[in-house]
Formats: C-alpha cells, sequence, structure tokens
C-alpha cells in the first residue's frame, strides 16, 4: 500500500486546505501545509490536540475522532496509534467524504509507512548575486485575451 | 441559553442517549435523559482547547466539537457562557444539532 496515494486522495478532495500528521514528537508529515502563520504554530496546536484526547480518554475511551467545526472551516483529528491525522477544510467539504477516504489511511498509518514519506523540503533562502545584470521583466503573454 | 424543555425535546429524539446544559463552572443548568458520560467540566476543556486550535490555526471562532469512536458519539457546542453536550451511540442522531443548538444558545 502506497501511503502518499492515500494522501493524494485527501487533497484530491475539493476545499480541503491542509493535511499533516502529528507524531508524539512534533509534526510526523505535511503532506498539504496549512498557511505559513498557522505552520508557525502548529507545535502549540499538537500541544493542545494532546491534551483534548486525554481530557476525553479519562471519561470516555476510544474516541478517536474529534470534528472542531468554526464559522467557515473544519478540522478534523483522527487518531490512529500514536498518530493524529489532522485535515482542515472549507465548510463546503463534506466530513463524511472526508472520514471515507482517510478510513483506510488511518489503519495503515504507522511509523514503517511515515518513513516511506519524503519529508517537507525545506526552501532554501536564494542569496542575491551582485554580479549578475538585472533580468528585464518578462513580457506578459496572452491567449485569447488572458494573461496566461 | 438552551433551556430544559429544549433539552428535553433533543433527548427524546431516536438515537440520543442523554444531554447535560451547564454554565461557565461546570455546574448543571439542566439534564435529560441517560448520563451523557462525560463531565461538564470536560465538555468545558474541550471547547477551550478547541478554541485555542482555532486561534492558532486562524480559523475563526469555535461552534462546537463533535467527538466519536465505536460506542460513543457526542456533541459539545457553546452555550451562553457555558457547554451543551449531547450523547448519543453512533454520530447519525447528531447531525442537524449544531445548529439548532446554536440557535438556542445565543451564541
Amino acid at each position: 500500500m502506497e501511503i502518499a496515494r492515500l494522501f493524494d486522495n485527501i487533497t484530491a478532495l475539493a476545499g480541503v486546505e491542509a493535511v499533516w500528521v502529528f507524531g508524539s514528537e512534533g509534526v510526523a508529515h505535511t503532506h498539504l501545509p496549512p498557511d505559513q502563520t498557522a505552520r508557525d504554530r502548529l507545535d502549540e496546536v499538537r500541544s493542545h490536540v494532546a491534551s483534548m484526547y486525554a481530557a476525553m480518554d479519562a471519561q470516555l475511551p476510544a474516541i478517536d475522532d474529534h470534528l472542531l467545526v468554526f464559522d467557515a472551516r473544519w478540522l478534523l483529528l483522527r487518531r490512529a496509534g500514536d498518530y493524529v491525522l489532522a485535515v482542515i477544510a472549507s465548510d463546503a467539504t463534506s466530513p463524511a467524504a472526508v472520514r471515507m477516504v482517510t478510513k483506510i489511511l488511518a489503519r495503515h498509518l504507522n511509523a514503517a509507512a511515515i518513513g516511506t514519506l519524503q519529508p517537507p523540503l525545506q526552501p532554501e533562502p536564494v542569496a542575491p548575486h551582485d554580479d549578475e545584470p538585472p533580468t528585464a521583466e518578462r513580457p506578459v503573454r496572452m491567449y485569447r485575451g488572458q494573461p496566461y | 441559553m438552551t433551556d430544559s424543555s429544549e433539552l428535553e425535546h433533543i433527548v427524546s429524539a431516536a438515537g440520543i442517549h442523554g444531554g447535560l446544559a451547564c454554565d461557565a463552572r461546570g455546574r448543571t443548568r439542566s439534564r435529560a435523559g441517560r448520563d451523557p458520560g462525560v463531565s461538564a467540566s470536560t465538555a468545558l476543556a474541550l471547547l477551550r482547547l478547541g478554541s485555542l486550535t482555532g486561534d492558532a490555526l486562524g480559523l475563526g471562532p469555535l461552534r462546537g466539537v463533535e467527538s466519536c469512536g465505536r460506542e460513543h458519539a457526542l456533541l459539545c457546542t457553546p452555550d451562553g457562557d457555558g457547554a451543551v453536550i449531547i450523547h448519543a451511540g453512533t454520530r447519525a442522531p447528531l447531525a442537524g444539532l449544531r445548529e439548532r443548538l446554536r440557535a438556542a444558545s445565543g451564541n
């Protein structure tokens, strides 16, 4: 089972904005990153999510899914072993559809499967070269009256 | 806020086991049906942690948390300064309740 394809099934759904996995140490995999502001706070989010599961486990064990509903978006958290899959989607996306495509993924979420995924690459900052001549701005190309 | 008659009405629906409304300090305002299996303080904690999560991710105000497992499904929504918890065996009976509770709560 190629786990990357199972992640792709989630991001193929219209309205899905972010998909990542929390492990016990932090973010174990980011398939579709949230925006930069949110990305910078994922450690904080992981701590809140862990507290949510701990609070619930103390009273009703085996509650693995939490759907947090906000004004225009929702966050689905699905626990699978030591991992928690997180999906942010717009209101227009059906949580039932996301649950369906994440069901098999949750079953296969383990350290070995996560290990097969590419770690998210950090783009290296590009230093400007002073000796390079300034490049001219490319002309806008048009197709049927629309820039492309 | 969700009053006891509204709670009784919700709990009378098929598949709903019980419900509870509490204030901000976790004191029960009204209760209907069976014990929801989760204390008021846990529901308040879930809503607080959910709100903090939403703030960190820039998702806006929290409208509710739906939690489910193999044998239990729970809906927690803000209700005035407190919370309402509805307990069912599966997710299906909870569908549509969030908006109804939101209308009743004034949140």
